[in-house]
């Protein structure tokens, strides 16, 4: 008797962008580079899983950093976006002093209900103000010298 | 089944099943252990045992009491099985468990942020699984799932839904 691996997963996709560079997300509704994904479900899916993990640092605010960050969908190619409702993400914390390197590791998992056909999907966000601002991606090394970004890693599956 | 060259091949799908609560209620987790919304499941899985790949996530709310203090987020998280859908039988899971905090000492750490921790159960025995949580006291409970601030309003409601996926490995 044999067991095969689990059909249960299909479809699945990853953006790993590694041309990526850090972004500071300020209080525009900003698209967060590098997690964008063009995606068709499987035709009998019962759900669609959206999975990111990504790197927030504490700059240029350090004292205070908060994001509020969403899942979009477009199914115009882009043209326009459309926030997902139970995906909506207030995040962050207060230092209290503005020479604290503090560092955030945020990895979400969205259950999406399926669809037909192509979509985009993305994660955007902003800062809840100008002095509570972050940066995604920013790459601090020893010596406090700077490197490649770190970028955001995505996958995406369908549920059968 | 398959017969080839008078060889038996089964082919028996591994279990697999996700869960994400709509638009959840608002959760408090004070001193008292309570099951996060969600993260309940009925396995079925073909032999006496299987490992298990248990993966939740879920969004805590930093709770204001008054006169501008918060409390601290701190709480205990662990895993527990069961045979009868916890109604009696509630046993936890070693090694699976984890705290969860912001600052615990600062006054003004206004901590918000999404948890989304996943164990290997090795030869899990029972048919339920579960998260329970707990604050380390009542200066430490937090809410889960909503926020009230949004795009800069401090009065919005929006939520993370709560999101499980466990799989047979």
């Amino acid at each position: 008797m044999s067991y095969d691996p689990s059909n249960k997963i299909q479809n699945y996709v990853h953006n790993v962008d590694t041309s990526f560079t850090k972004k500071v997300i300020s209080t525009s509704v900003e698209y967060y580079p590098g997690t964008e994904i063009t995606y068709t479900p499987m035709s009998n899916a019962s759900k669609v899983i959206y999975e990111c993990n990504l790197q927030v640092s504490a700059d240029p605010d350090a004292a205070a950093t908060y994001l509020n960050t969403r899942l979009q969908y477009s199914d115009d190619n882009g043209s326009s976006w459309n926030d997902i409702n139970g995906t909506k993400l207030f995040e962050g914390s207060n230092s209290g002093t503005s020479y604290d390197q503090r560092w955030g590791i945020f990895y979400w998992i969205f259950s999406l209900d399926t669809w037909s056909g192509e979509r985009k999907l993305r994660l955007a966000g902003r800062s809840q103000s100008t002095s509570r601002e972050g940066t995604l991606g920013r790459s601090y090394n020893a010596n406090a010298t700077e490197g490649v970004g770190s970028c955001p890693h995505v996958s995406i599956y369908s549920v059968m | 089944m398959k017969v080839k060259n008078n060889i038996m091949t089964y082919k028996v799908e591994k279990f697999l099943t996700t869960n994400s609560t709509n638009n959840p209620t608002s959760q408090t987790i004070t001193t008292s252990w309570s099951e996060l919304t969600g993260s309940r499941c009925n396995l079925s899985f073909k032999e006496n045992t299987a490992n298990i790949l248990y993966k939740y996530s879920f969004y805590t709310y930093n709770i204001y009491t008054n006169s501008n203090n918060y409390k601290k987020t701190f709480i205990h998280v662990k895993l527990q099985k069961s045979n009868d859908n916890f109604s009696s039988n509630i046993v936890d899971l070693p090694g699976c468990q984890f705290n969860f905090s912001g600052d615990t000492e600062q006054n003004d750490d206004f901590f918000y942020k999404s948890c989304s921790p996943f164990f290997i159960v090795e030869n899990l025995d029972s048919n339920y699984l579960r998260l329970v949580a707990r604050s380390y006291s009542s200066a430490n409970d937090t809410k889960l799932h909503r926020s009230t601030f949004w795009d800069g309003a401090t009065n919005a409601d929006v939520y993370y839904n709560p999101t499980l996926l466990v799989a047979e490995l």
